[in-house]
């Protein structure tokens, strides 16, 4: 198992950890998602899409459909990309394959379908530390 | 993809000296930025903006014109910004004024 440590913010609250994404020319894209212990599935930008790689599922497009009070929806296209978490130390995961949302958000959430349901998680706010622990 | 100076991507476990410090920067500064630019595509490197599109090859082609002409290669974060939780925009209840 590696630990990753996460980026924990307290004006506005937020917990974040880096992602790597892979390209298809093996180089990777580095960008920082919130972990969202609320969102079923990875969510990235559509505008990443011309520079990740990723393979469109069977379903493809789908209406995701938001719990809560807002009961917005949104079009999404479901595809699988290859990633690892990292953090400042150094420190990385190895490589998840995972289901993600491609949308048009400027939203980067980190959600549990395929990484954080196979992970150990842990914030304290009142102490600044978390980290997830993930093979 | 892009073959221009401005290197978006990195090798495997690659980390350009300015990365973290510019994710730092960017959330410390993301207020300020957000009434400034609006939401879209920001690429910075080294405290500053360098880049802003509505697309990330927006940003790519406004910092090739940005960028100092004697930098060979720049190594920019991207950051999607946008107003963070539409949740959160609070405004008053006009059924009770």
């Amino acid at each position: 198992m590696t630990r990753i440590q996460l980026r924990i913010y307290t004006d506005p609250p937020q917990v974040e950890v880096f992602l790597n994404l892979k390209q298809p020319n093996g180089e990777e894209y580095r960008v920082a998602a919130v972990v969202d212990t609320g969102a079923q599935i990875t969510l990235l930008p559509a505008r990443l899409m011309n520079f990740v790689e990723y393979r469109i599922v069977e379903q493809g497009s789908v209406t995701v459909e938001q719990a809560g009070i807002a009961r917005q929806s949104f079009s999404a296209t479901e595809a699988m990309v290859r990633l690892f978490l990292e953090d400042t130390t150094g420190a990385r995961t190895s490589e998840i394959e995972t289901h993600v949302w491609f949308a048009n958000t400027g939203a980067i959430l980190l959600g549990f379908q395929d990484v954080l349901d196979q992970a150990a998680l842990f914030v304290d706010m009142r102490a600044n530390i978390g980290w997830i622990e993930r093979d | 993809m892009t073959t221009s100076r401005i290197r978006t991507s990195h090798q495997d476990g690659e980390v350009a000296p300015n990365t973290w410090h510019d994710f730092d920067w960017v959330h410390k500064n993301e207020a300020e930025l957000l009434e400034h630019y609006g939401e879209c595509v920001l690429l910075i490197y080294n405290q500053q903006v360098i880049g802003k599109g509505d697309t990330i090859e927006e940003a790519i082609t406004a910092a090739e014109h940005n960028v100092p002409s004697d930098l060979i290669e720049v190594t920019p974060i991207t950051y999607f910004l946008q107003h963070r939780h539409t949740f959160f925009r609070v405004y008053p209840d006009k059924t009770k004024e």
